[in-house]
């Protein structure tokens, strides 16, 4: 029988997952190996965990099986990018099932990312990071400032003095 | 700066080929050839314009998929805001969580738009900025629907948020900002206080600078440098691509600000690649000059037309007698033409008799070249000769099983001798008995990926906006200045005539632009 490590969210909620998913959290791998089985997670809430532990499943699942030939040419290929921050997901499958888990409104994804960077997932801080990073790309502070809901705090003198700073990359002449 | 030619004309008239009239006629008479962007001549400033706001530009970046070409709002409906109000109305009411919810209503994600837009279908837009699901909802509905901007849209925001105060940027956002590009984060930096002072004092965000269309034809020495400082002397990759506006002095600028706080640190500064249309001999001297006391392990200069291969072949040999052990990597990329004794000079200079040479070289496929910072191997110089035309040029090797099945050596080639499709990097005719069989059926069993049924057109696309794109820049110079880069601009135009021809050759009718 697989053996069962236990994580115990924020608001004292426990969950037992496998330990091949447990450890696709390199910060659990490393506490299992010096202490016991049971994981406190004070940081992490429980919706939060959820949607983590399901991530970790998913993708201890198709790790364990290695990688076909042509699904690592893609790989090599796509990695020849110009920003690439960690190895890109080669199996499509995967990579539909990913796009379909970042489909959550901004602050959930935030309070993943800082878990799963708590928790040192490095594949789901970049897969949530460039889901963010394309929902910015190409927009306007303004249209930004909406979308993700922050408050201008600007002076109207400091905003013109930014406007003019930055105009030579937003000029359309 | 306006395009002084006719609208009408295919190709710029000014820049006489001898065979003018040959070359016209084959592309008026094939009918394939039409840039797709022509119409917009009139209209184009030499740099700007046209690349940011043409659509059918981004067409050629997003050749796959024709959806995303479409507009956002094309009715200005800001379905965004007034839906969003409307449901905050909603939810503020029923203070449930909604965590199911959540999936449904967030407004940035196209899966969410559709849904949403089913849900209201039949509801005129209109209507919404009245809108209460029933009596007792009113007062909170009414000022949720005042201004959409301010009001918060997920309830569990307010409960689960860990990112601080409403307003205020989440902790998460602050780690996305090394995923975005500069244009973003410049857009970022006028956000509020907390992102400008997160983009502007984090130096690491700004160690690798990589400028590219469209920025690239906007930016200013001043600019450049302005944001070269704040790298606070961690500066490790500057990529200009296409820059015209930069000056060797503003480059000069920017080497002395990195160089002098690195020679204070005595650390390495690797240069890692310069690229840049304008990049005279003067820069790369002075490049080299400033660097005596660093080591530059890499000179990458694919598209400095300005330089002689005679004057780099100069400058390295001062270079490495002064350095040791030196540039160790040259990447020369495609606009040299080198003779032989050219090439055994470089290698010398580059010291690969001492190298030891790897056995099995790494295999070069035409689309990684694309974007030539991604492409890292171990060859001290990219180029090398071609086994069929002799020259001495980039090799590309072939990823197609079929190629490869007959043996590494066999699909080996310039990219004019064998032409390759920019997508996967196989060669043409294999992917074009994929492209046009004559039973559809047919075309998608035959290919074993089925992006090989872009191959072409993508080819055929990127090369034309390639020749384009070289157009404009030789646009900028004057007629004397023009004459250096006529041979460059024959190799170009030969390529795409190449690919013309061929095309009508192979009876494929009409390449839709």
């Amino acid at each position: 029988m697989a053996k069962m490590i236990k994580l115990v969210s924020g608001d004292g909620a426990e969950f037992e997952v496998e330990e091949e998913v447990a450890f696709q959290s390199k910060i659990i791998k490393d506490i299992v190996a010096d202490a016991d089985d049971v994981i406190p997670l004070p940081t992490v809430s429980s919706k939060v965990l959820i949607q983590v532990i399901e991530y970790c499943r998913k993708h201890a699942a198709v790790n364990s099986f290695p990688l076909s030939p042509s699904s690592s040419a893609a790989a090599a290929a796509s990695s020849s990018s110009s920003i690439s921050y960690s190895k890109p997901v080669s199996d499509p499958a995967l990579r539909a099932w990913d796009n379909e888990f970042v489909k959550l409104n901004n602050s959930s994804l935030f309070d993943i990312v800082i878990a799963a960077n708590y928790l040192d997932i490095e594949e789901l801080v970049d897969l949530v990071l460039e889901t963010v990073a394309d929902r910015i790309k190409g927009k306007q502070a303004q249209e930004i400032r909406r979308q993700f809901n922050i408050e201008n705090d600007f002076t109207p003198e400091e905003e013109e003095a930014l406007r003019r700073e930055n105009s030579w990359a937003f000029q359309n002449n | 700066m306006a395009l002084n030619f006719s609208s009408r004309s295919m190709l710029p008239v000014p820049f006489v080929h001898s065979d003018n009239e040959s070359y016209l006629s084959v592309f008026e008479g094939s009918q394939i050839c039409v840039y797709p962007f022509l119409s917009g001549w009139e209209v184009v400033n030499a740099f700007d314009c046209v690349v940011g706001d043409n659509q059918s530009l981004s067409a050629i970046d997003d050749v796959c998929d024709p959806v995303d070409l479409l507009p956002d709002d094309p009715f200005g409906m800001e379905l965004n805001r007034n839906m969003g109000a409307a449901l905050d109305g909603l939810f503020k009411a029923s203070c449930r969580d909604f965590f199911g919810w959540s999936l449904v209503c967030s407004p940035e994600t196209q899966f969410n738009y559709d849904a949403r837009a089913e849900e209201l279908d039949g509801w005129p837009i209109e209507s919404f900025e009245g809108f209460s699901v029933n009596d007792s909802l009113d007062e909170e509905s009414e000022t949720g629907l005042i201004d959409g901007e301010s009001l918060n849209l997920y309830c569990e925001d307010n409960t689960h948020s860990s990112g601080g105060d409403e307003g205020l940027p989440h902790d998460g956002l602050i780690f996305s900002l090394r995923y975005m590009d500069l244009r973003d984060l410049l857009s970022l930096e006028r956000v509020c206080r907390s992102l400008r002072s997160a983009v502007r004092n984090d130096s690491l965000l700004w160690r690798s600078m990589l400028i590219d269309s469209p920025l690239s034809e906007k930016i200013t020495d001043d600019v450049l440098l302005q944001l070269t400082r704040r790298a606070q002397g961690n500066l490790q990759s500057l990529s200009l691509i296409g820059c015209p506006r930069i000056t060797d002095e503003g480059l000069k600028c920017v080497l002395d600000n990195n160089l002098s706080l690195k020679k204070a640190l005595h650390t390495h500064f690797a240069l890692e690649s310069l690229i840049n249309t304008r990049c005279t001999l003067f820069a790369i001297e002075a490049l080299l000059s400033l660097a005596k006391p660093m080591l530059i392990p890499m000179l990458h200069i694919p598209g400095c037309v300005r330089l002689s291969l005679e004057s780099i072949i100069n400058i390295l040999k001062e270079y490495q007698s002064k350095c040791s052990p030196g540039i160790e990597q040259l990447k020369l990329g495609r606009l040299f033409s080198v003779s032989q004794e050219q090439y055994e000079e470089l290698k010398l200079l580059l010291h690969t008799d001492q190298h030891q040479q790897p056995q099995a070289q790494k295999l070069r496929f035409y689309y990684t070249s694309r974007s030539s910072l991604g492409w890292v191997d171990d060859r001290a110089i990219d180029i090398e000769m071609c086994p069929l035309c002799k020259k001495y040029k980039l090799v590309y090797d072939c990823p197609s099983e079929s190629c490869q099945g007959r043996g590494f050596t066999q699909c080996r080639a310039c990219d004019i001798c064998i032409a390759r499709c920019i997508q996967c990097g196989k060669c043409i005719k294999d992917c074009r008995s994929n492209i046009y069989p004559k039973d559809e059926k047919k075309m998608v069993e035959a290919s074993d990926n089925v992006k090989n049924t872009l191959c072409y057109r993508a080819y055929d696309q990127e090369k034309r906006y390639k020749l384009w794109k070289f157009e404009i820049h030789l646009q900028s110079l004057s007629a004397c200045q023009l004459k250096p880069y006529r041979r460059v601009y024959e190799l170009t135009s030969l390529i795409y005539l190449q690919l013309v021809i061929g095309s009508s050759a192979g009876g494929l009718g009409a390449i839709p632009p």
